[in-house]
């Protein structure tokens, strides 16, 4: 045995000679930021990016009021009242909600379309692949033209009907693609895809069979584009209780998509139980994303590029991506609901065109900066 | 009496949707051997991997590990005692080396829990053991396949297995990577008592490499035993379905099997 060892050795020392590769602690991928580092940085700009959001708007809000009121409110500080009651209103009861609201669904988003490009293994896949965009068209259009009126926990007819319709979708998609109790990854896409467009047309067949197409179209069409269209504080609650329970659920999750990266089977060798993860973790990922559809429609583009542009900066390894996403998303979404809301006043912007606009070059940016070519 | 086996196969049978591929498979690999399961195209090998890492359940017959069915074994308590090193996996994210080696102590570590000092030195250990020291920063998808390999072999490493399998190590490496990592096998079976059952395709690599080699054909075992024994021309012929011919080495420390050349070899010159 002897032998062996030292012929091993000895082609060890060649191998290292002759590869040329200096012997470097050097990362090679992308730019690398620390974990801890990148979070807490992040975390600070989400909240500039929240008190900026909170602050600027048609109505004219002090500094002073975005910065002392929610502190005031939480008991925290005590400081005395010197601005008009009308400031603290718009700022409490209008605008933070709102705010609050884009901060959950856009980190709602990014965490799903993250576990989804993990689960799914295919860097294409956002948080509506299995069918949930359809399933949530279909509830909203239906959610209009009946003429029913009832609210759940705050939320009125089209926000209930679409939440209802994604989660229904996405259950249908994976039980049509669970064969003999096993799933493949390609049969639940294709299984998505197909239930997406069938669902999608059903949902333009009603609105062509209704008379009042007119009347509905509009509202119909900035649902889809997407927009956030929480108004009060309860209804915070709801899609907060929603997105923190699902979201927490999924990161514990983070090590098991580590290894079904790897594919079913070494997943399976690394000690995961690939089919059960699979069932619980495509169930917090729908989860998300109509808890997201809740509370702004169908808003694109946020769940497929956050979770790359996370990628790019600080590596695929899920435990560090799921929360940098969620966090980076929801930054991303702050921001570009501020904008939609004061770029062509009076008239608000559709948030989905904005995170089109500002999304696309920013990842086209990313994608030529980062040093290698880019293989998600 | 406890086993004393590391892996037993008694009676095994399998079949893929109705196409039996093996039957009546009986199989002892005792602690600290080392193993190469060779065969013909299609004979199976890949299959009865998988049945020993508890992938796939026979449908008739029993896999025993240390005793105990994997069926019955939770898969997390399972992957810390039997890794696998696969032909080959596509990763679609750009994992780096150290992360893709990282992701052998997935068995090992709790759900919210961080790598510890001790996951840390088993990751060091494989990194060293495995001489990937260099290229542990690079990322995993840009190696050249011997490299991948070694990376892949570390990843089993850091599981810590008691049994490590391998499924066509040497696959598409060029002469030399191939050399170098059945060395590195057997190092770690020899220097660690690691069990060690490998598919092969190359029968002359399995004799150089392996104290002992199994024949799967029809379905069954058909030899095993040390290789000068196992790897006779007519035995072969017949597991194969071809002319075959074999050489012993100048040493006499393992037999060299060619296929018989249709054509007379053209004459050296003097």
């Amino acid at each position: 045995m002897a032998k062996h060892e030292g012929k091993t050795k000895q082609i060890d020392s060649l191998r290292s000679a002759e590869s040329g590769h200096p012997i470097s602690r050097k990362k090679e991928r992308g730019w690398n930021v620390g974990f801890h580092l990148g979070l807490c940085t992040l975390l600070l700009l989400l909240l500039a990016a929240m008190v900026l959001a909170t602050t600027v708007g048609a109505a004219h809000v002090p500094l002073k009021v975005t910065l002392w009121v929610p502190l005031n409110r939480a008991g925290i500080t005590h400081v005395a009242q010197t601005w008009p009651n009308s400031a603290e209103t718009i700022l409490f009861e209008i605008r933070l909600p709102r705010v609050v609201a884009a901060s959950l669904v856009g980190g709602a988003l990014a965490l799903a379309g993250a576990v989804f490009q993990g689960l799914l293994r295919n860097p294409l896949a956002d948080p509506y692949v299995i069918g949930t965009s359809g399933g949530a068209a279909l509830g909203a259009a239906l959610g209009l033209l009946l003429s029913v009126h009832f609210s759940v926990l705050g939320f009125g007819v089209v926000p209930t009907l679409s939440f209802a319709g994604a989660l229904s979708a996405a259950a249908t998609a994976y039980r049509l693609a669970k064969v003999g109790g096993r799933t493949s990854v390609v049969t639940l896409l294709l299984a998505g895809f197909a239930l997406s467009v069938v669902l999608s047309y059903s949902m333009s067949f009603l609105l062509i069979l209704n008379d009042r197409l007119q009347l509905n179209l509009r509202v119909l069409y900035s649902w889809l584009l997407g927009g956030i269209s929480v108004t009060n504080w309860t209804q915070v609650k709801v899609i907060a209780g929603l997105v923190l329970t699902a979201g927490m659920a999924a990161m514990a999750f983070a090590r098991s998509l580590n290894a079904m990266s790897l594919g079913d089977e070494m997943a399976e060798h690394l000690g995961v139980p690939v089919e059960r993860h699979r069932a619980v973790l495509l169930a917090l990922g729908s989860m998300l994303t109509a808890a997201a559809v809740v509370g702004g429609g169908l808003i694109g583009f946020v769940g497929l590029i956050i979770p790359h542009a996370v990628r790019l900066v600080f590596g695929p390894e899920h435990s560090r991506l799921l929360p940098l996403s969620a966090v980076t998303g929801a930054i991303f979404l702050v921001l570009a609901d501020l904008l939609s809301r004061i770029l062509i006043p009076p008239n608000e912007l559709p948030v989905g065109i904005l995170t089109a606009f500002l999304g696309g070059p920013i990842f086209l940016y990313l994608l030529r900066g980062s040093k290698q070519e880019y293989r998600c | 009496m406890l086993s004393m086996s590391a892996i037993e196969l008694e009676n095994v049978s399998f079949a893929y949707n109705g196409r039996p591929v093996l039957a009546g498979l009986s199989l002892r690999v005792a602690r600290g051997e080392r193993m190469a399961l060779l065969g013909p195209n299609g004979c199976g090998k890949s299959t009865l991997l998988k049945l020993i890492s508890g992938i796939l359940t026979p449908y008739a017959g029993c896999v025993l590990l240390n005793g105990r069915r994997p069926g019955t074994i939770p898969r997390k308590e399972l992957a810390r005692s039997i890794a696998m090193v696969p032909q080959e996996f596509v990763v679609p994210f750009s994992f780096t080396v150290r992360e893709i080696i990282e992701l052998g102590r997935t068995p090992h570590l709790r759900r919210w829990g961080n790598y510890s000092f001790a996951d840390q030195r088993f990751i060091d250990e494989a990194v060293e053991a495995t001489g990937v020291m260099e290229i542990s920063h690079r990322v995993f998808n840009e190696l050249s396949g011997g490299e991948r390999r070694r990376v892949m072999i570390a990843m089993a490493l850091a599981q810590q297995p008691e049994v490590l399998l391998l499924d066509e190590p040497t696959q598409q490496l060029d002469i030399s990577r191939q050399g170098e990592i059945l060395n590195l096998i057997v190092e770690l079976n020899t220097s660690r008592g690691i069990t060690v059952v490998a598919a092969i395709h190359d029968l002359n690599l399995a004799a150089r490499y392996f104290d002992r080699v199994v024949i799967l054909h029809g379905r069954s075992i058909a030899a095993d035993g040390p290789p000068s024994d196992v790897l006779a021309a007519d035995f072969l012929e017949n597991v194969y379905g071809g002319p075959l011919e074999v050489r012993e080495f100048r040493d006499g420390a393992s037999p060299v099997v060619l296929p018989v050349a249709r054509w007379a070899a053209p004459e050296r010159k003097a």
